[in-house]
């Protein structure tokens, strides 16, 4: 769906602060009824190409691919209230569904 | 100075190339190790890098990537076009190597929470490896600073890539600027702190002219010639 929310996380390796970002990123979309969550983890360890592609500098960045506008947020997200309205995103009171979520 | 030997023997010093440099080094620049090259605007600092990497593809068949954080790559090619130097022929022929840590003005990024410049440090070895690098240029430590406010953490973050780059036998140059001819080394007042060996660009308005000089200010462990002296521009 357009309105479907596409994310990037570029994380670099198995850290506490990657898990941290993870785990707030999956509270942040856990939430949502709708719009629905698509989120890529990209550890730059294991895919720096991708990073380059990117122009990616900071670890964790949160890319916000669609919809427009683009955007973007370093950091490990603890904030989640700042990063819901960055996000452009209401929280949802109602059942919270799981995010679709592919590992690249 | 005193000629300090370490455990495995004297620093072994990679020849830059760069006319009147390696005399004024004795030898060029100290292998494996991280100098910062500071100047005022117009010192001529990002193209003593550029030159840095590009005599050693065309002298020594020496393979280099240059991080830029400030002008994109497509300016820096059309900048030293006109000194002789095709960068589009070596990216082509794998020999340089351009990682673009510039800002991109679409999106400005806003922090929430703690980070670190992982994926700066990846991306570095990364392209070193891809094209089996031994030296590389980063312009300039100030647009870093400028970027990521944290000064403590970008420290911290330097002090990684250069052992990074230390492991990695890869001879390197960082850009850093200053706001006068004589006085504080650089900018933000850290930079020197990052790396082993500390050089001086001048461009000194003297009876109407300018000269530009060159100043070792510090190389640890190793010789050099004391004060200022003349640096010619590269010639084709």
């Amino acid at each position: 769906m357009s309105s479907d929310l596409s994310l990037k996380l570029y994380v670099a390796g198995r850290t506490p602060r990657s898990a941290q970002a993870v785990e707030n990123l999956k509270r942040i979309c856990g939430e949502l009824s709708e719009p629905l969550c698509q989120i890529a983890i990209i550890d730059v360890l294991e895919q720096p190409e991708l990073a380059d592609e990117d122009l990616i500098i900071a670890t964790p960045t949160l890319v916000k691919v669609s919809p427009p506008p683009t955007r973007r947020i370093i950091g490990d997200l603890t904030d989640v209230w700042r990063v819901r309205a960055l996000l452009g995103l209401e929280s949802q009171q109602t059942t919270p569904q799981s995010p679709k979520e592919q590992e690249v | 100075m005193k000629y300090t030997a370490t455990a495995t023997g004297p620093i072994d010093k990679l020849p830059t190339g760069i006319p009147g440099f390696d005399a004024i080094s004795e030898g060029g620049l100290p292998r494996g190790r991280t100098s910062i090259v500071t100047g005022t605007a117009g010192s001529g600092k990002t193209v003593f890098a550029a030159q840095f990497l590009a005599e050693g593809i065309a002298r020594s068949g020496e393979p280099g990537v240059f991080v830029t954080f400030e002008e994109s790559p497509e300016d820096i090619r059309r900048n030293v076009l006109s000194m002789g130097w095709d960068l589009s022929q070596w990216e082509a022929e794998g020999k340089w190597r351009f990682i673009n840590a510039a800002p991109q003005v679409a999106e400005e990024a806003v922090v929430v929470g703690e980070y670190d410049l992982g994926a700066l440090l990846a991306r570095i070895e990364h392209a070193v490896h891809a094209v089996g690098a031994k030296r590389l240029a980063l312009d300039s430590l100030g647009a870093i600073f400028s970027r990521f406010k944290d000064n403590i953490l970008v420290r911290t973050e330097l002090l990684r890539i250069v052992a990074a780059l230390k492991l990695l036998n890869v001879t390197s140059v960082m850009t850093a600027e200053r706001g006068q001819e004589y006085g504080d080394i650089a900018r933000y007042g850290v930079e020197e702190f990052v790396a082993d060996n500390v050089l001086i660009l001048r461009n000194v308005l003297e009876d109407g002219k300018r000269r530009r000089t060159m100043e070792i200010l510090k190389f640890r462990g190793t010789n050099h010639h004391k004060g200022e002296f003349p640096l010619y521009h590269h010639s084709r």
